[in-house]
């Protein structure tokens, strides 16, 4: 059994492309993206800040994936791929919650309110490091494996909450209006379009990335766990021999 | 602190999670290969003793 790392995946490749869009996006966000009129300047944290959110759900759709298939089939190779979006997903969600109140406190005046957007999206990060120390604290592998898959789907139903928090509720976060172009003051105008969506790819992308490369160090171990098992365990007694 | 010194501070701090989590996984892939160099000798040492 080999345990040296497979270089055959393509990861290398897509790591080149990951940056050079993420530089690409930077670029843009800073060189051909307008002024926005009210906000100024810190208004290009929109090209940060909603792709970081978005890759969170897509990350953490990830693992509620993962973890269901899990449950249904108990196969590692899904526990392996919700352990590891999970962690990658909690980078992002950190992305988002560190810079949403860093673009609130000069457009608001505060870096933080317990409004229903924001309370709703730190759930979410605390689920995340509580599934994460529960992977690290928890115990037997197969015991963990089943109860973070059980954490996992409980705790999707915070997304829908966040998504329409700001329609349910009266909040100080506004309502996305990235898509929805064509009236006055309503969605982007086409050059910010184009730096959201190659933002967007980037920010994708480097989560692909990171994703693939986090899959391979946790099938490593969990190979090499195996490995040592084997070699730790005791040799068989032969019956009939003398000491 | 000026908007500027706030969007220096959000890219910043975005970029500095992403490159400190490839840190911290780089770190993570070298001591599993350490863990493997430990296996592997580990084996040779049972096969000889063989």
């Amino acid at each position: 059994m080999s345990t040296r790392p497979s270089r055959s995946d393509g990861l290398g490749s897509l790591a080149i492309v990951a940056f050079v869009l993420s530089a690409v996006s930077l670029g843009l966000t800073f060189l051909y993206a307008p002024t926005e009129r009210v906000e100024g300047d810190i208004q290009r944290m929109l090209y940060l800040h909603v792709p970081a959110a978005f890759t969170m759900y897509v990350g953490y759709a990830v693992v509620f994936f993962a973890s269901f298939m899990y449950l249904l089939r108990r196969e590692s190779r899904w526990d392996e791929l919700a352990a590891s979006a999970a962690e990658v997903g909690t980078v992002f969600t950190s992305m988002m919650i560190t810079t949403g109140p860093i673009w609130a406190k000069p457009v608001w005046g505060t870096y933080w309110t317990w409004d229903a957007r924001l309370t709703s999206a730190f759930v979410l990060w605390l689920i995340l490091i509580g599934y994460l120390m529960l992977r690290a604290y928890g115990g037997h592998a197969e015991q963990v494996a089943r109860y973070c898959a059980v954490l996992a789907i409980i705790g999707f139903a915070d997304l829908p909450i966040i998504h329409y928090s700001v329609q349910w509720w009266r909040t100080l976060h506004p309502d996305a209006k990235i898509m929805t172009e064509g009236s006055p003051g309503q969605g982007l105008e086409s050059s910010m379009m184009i730096t959201f969506a190659v933002a967007f790819a980037a920010a994708l992308l480097t989560f692909t990335v990171l994703l693939k490369l986090r899959l391979r160090l946790e099938r490593q171990n969990r190979r090499l766990d195996a490995l040592q098992r084997e070699l730790t365990r005791p040799s068989p007694v032969v019956l009939g021999s003398t000491n | 602190m000026s908007n500027l010194g706030f969007l220096f501070a959000g890219f910043t701090v975005a970029w500095g999670l992403v490159f400190g989590y490839v840190w911290f996984l780089a770190r993570r892939s070298q001591s599993l290969e350490a863990r493997l160099d430990g296996l592997e000798r580990r084996q040779r040492d049972n096969a000889s003793a063989d």
